[in-house]
C-alpha cells in the first residue's frame, strides 16, 4: 500500500473521533487504530498469500493481537521541507527496515535555511517511512514509525 | 601538504619569486619546485602568473589565516564569548566540522574557519566554491537549552547582523534575500548556512557558516552559478585585511546569537527590514516542485516570508525566492 495513503490515514484518524479504520486493497489491508491516549499501534498489512494459494480465512481476534505492532510516531517538529538524505544524491540517513539507536539522524527538515537534523530519540527498527524526499511537512505531521 | 602549505607562505606576499629561490626555500629540486606549483594550481585552486626567467608570482596576494591577529580584532567580551578558535589549512567543510565536534562535547562558541574546503556546502547540498585563502570560510556553534524549532528566527538574526557589520566597515548598497542571502546590486556576496540538532524539546546546538567573498578572481568563481561580487569589489580602497574581518565576524556573530538566545528575533527584526531586497516586488517562491507567485509583502514577527497572493496574504517558512516578471505573477 502507497505510504502517503497510510499517512493520510492515520492523518485522519487523529482529526476524527474515530478509534479505528481498516482498509482493504486488493490482497494488501491495513487497520489503524487508536488505543490508549498516548501511543498509536500500528497494524502491518497482511502477508501476501503465495499464488494460487486459498484466500485466507477472517483473522480472529487473538491472531490480529499477534500482528499488532506497537510503533513510536516520530513526528516533525516544525514546518519546513523534509530531506532523508544529506544532500541531494548521497545516500538517505535511514531506510525501512533498518535498525537505528537514540542520537541517530533520521532526516533533515529545512525551515527559515536552517538545515535541522531530526534525531531519533529511541532505539528501534524504522519500520515505515511516512513522507517522501522533498516533500513540505506541517507541524506535528508523522514522518517515521520507529518500532 | 606541508611542502605546499611553506610554497603558499613564500608566495603570499604577491611578489616574484625565481624557481632557484623557491628550490632553496623547500629544500627541493627545480623539477620538484615546478611540480609542487603546479598542485598550487590544481589542488589548491590558486591563480599563478610566471614571468620567464625571472620566476612566478600569485595573482592574488593572500593574507592567511592568523588566530593571533583574528583575536586581536576582537573587544574583550567578545573573546569572552569565543570559547575555542579553530583555524584548518583545509578541510571538507567548517560547519559539518563543528557539526561533528558538537556530538562529541565541544563547548558553545568554540569557531572553526579554514583556507580552504574541499565540500564546501550551501543550501541543501549546493556546493559553495571555496578556493584556498581568498575568501573566508567560517562557523561558529552555539548551544542554546530552547527547542530546535525556537530557532527559525536566528537565520534572519544572523543576516542581518552581518548586513550591518559590512555597513559598519563602509560597505553601501547591501540587501537580504529572505532569509540571509547578502547581495549587493543583486549579486552574491555571502551566504549563510544554518545547522540544527538536538532533543526535540531541547537542548539543542546551532552552526552558523558564513562563506564571505572577499578577492576571489572570475577564474576561481567559475562555477558559481549565479551571479556574485566579492567584499574587494563593494569596499574599493576601503578594504580590510582579512583577518581583521574575521575578527568582526566572529564579535558580531557571538554577540548575535548570545543576544537571540535572551531576547529571540525581536530586536534584529527591524535591521532585516532595512536591508529586504524585494519588498513590495514580484517574486516567486520555489516550495519542492511548486513556485507560488505573489508580491512580496517583508517578513512578519517569527520571520516567515509573507506573500499577498491572488488568494490573499499568506506567510511561508521554507522556499527559495526569486524575482519574477510582473507579467508572471497575474497567471
Amino acid at each position: 500500500m502507497d505510504i502517503r495513503k497510510v499517512k493520510k490515514l492515520i492523518e485522519l484518524l487523529e482529526q476524527s473521533d474515530v478509534s479505528e479504520i481498516e482498509i482493504h486493497e486488493g490482497e494488501e489491508s491495513v487497520r489503524i487504530s487508536r488505543h490508549g491516549s498516548g501511543a498509536m499501534p500500528y497494524y502491518m498489512p497482511q502477508a501476501m498469500p503465495a499464488p494460487g494459494a486459498a484466500p485466507p480465512v477472517a483473522a480472529g481476534p487473538a491472531e490480529e493481537a499477534e500482528e499488532e505492532i506497537a510503533g513510536e510516531i516520530v513526528r516533525s517538529p516544525m514546518v519546513g521541507t523534509f530531506y532523508r538524505a544529506p544532500s541531494p544524491g548521497s545516500k538517505p540517513f535511514v531506510e525501512e527496515g533498518r535498525d537505528v539507536k537514540a542520537g541517530d539522524t533520521l532526516c533533515i527538515i529545512e525551515a527559515m535555511k536552517i538545515l535541522n537534523q531530526i534525531e531519533c530519540e529511541q532505539a528501534g527498527t524504522v519500520k515505515r517511512i511516512l513522507v517522501e524526499n522533498g516533500q513540505p511537512v506541517e507541524y506535528n505531521q508523522p514522518l517515521f514509525i520507529i518500532e | 601538504m606541508e611542502r605546499q602549505f611553506a610554497l603558499i607562505e613564500l608566495l603570499a606576499d604577491g611578489r616574484l619569486h625565481s624557481g632557484e629561490v623557491i628550490a632553496r626555500h623547500l629544500g627541493v629540486t627545480r623539477a620538484a619546485v615546478w611540480k609542487a606549483l603546479k598542485k598550487l594550481v590544481e589542488e589548491f585552486g590558486l591563480e599563478l602568473e610566471s614571468e620567464r626567467g625571472r620566476g612566478y608570482r600569485l595573482r592574488i596576494p593572500l593574507e592567511l589565516l592568523n588566530g593571533e591577529r583574528i583575536r586581536s580584532a576582537l573587544s574583550d567580551a567578545g573573546r569572552e564569548r569565543l570559547a575555542a578558535l579553530n583555524i584548518h589549512r583545509r578541510i571538507d567543510s567548517t560547519n559539518a566540522e563543528l557539526m561533528r565536534l558538537a556530538s562529541a562535547g565541544i563547548p558553545s562558541g568554540t569557531a572553526c574557519l579554514a583556507e580552504q574546503q574541499t565540500a564546501g556546502r550551501g543550501r541543501r547540498g549546493r556546493t559553495w566554491v571555496s578556493p584556498f585563502g581568498v575568501n573566508l570560510y567560517l562557523s561558529l556553534l552555539w548551544r542554546y537549552p530552547l527547542a530546535p524549532a525556537a530557532l527559525g528566527g536566528a537565520s534572519l538574526a544572523v543576516g542581518a547582523v552581518l548586513a550591518d557589520m559590512l555597513h559598519g566597515l563602509g560597505a553601501e548598497g547591501l540587501a537580504l534575500k529572505w532569509p540571509n542571502d547578502l547581495l549587493w546590486r543583486r549579486r552574491k556576496l555571502a551566504g549563510l548556512l544554518l545547522e540544527v540538532a538536538g532533543e526535540s524539546q531541547g537542548p539543542c546546538h546551532l552552526v552558523v557558516g558564513v562563506g564571505l567573498n572577499l578577492r576571489m578572481g572570475a577564474g576561481q568563481g567559475r562555477e558559481i552559478d549565479q551571479p556574485w561580487t566579492t567584499l574587494t569589489e563593494v569596499l574599493g580602497e576601503r578594504a580590510v585585511g582579512r583577518n581583521q574581518l574575521a575578527g568582526h565576524l566572529l564579535e558580531a556573530l557571538s554577540q548575535a546569537l548570545e543576544r537571540y538566545g535572551r531576547e529571540g528575533l525581536e530586536p534584529f527584526l527591524e535591521r532585516w527590514r532595512a536591508y529586504d531586497a524585494y519588498l513590495g516586488e514580484p517574486v516567486g517562491l520555489a516550495i519542492g516542485d511548486q513556485v507560488i507567485a505573489g508580491r512580496h509583502a517583508g517578513i512578519a514577527a517569527d520571520g516567515s516570508l509573507q506573500l499577498d497572493t491572488p488568494t490573499g496574504r499568506r506567510a511561508f517558512q521554507a522556499g527559495e525566492v526569486s524575482l519574477r516578471p510582473l507579467e508572471s505573477t497575474q497567471a
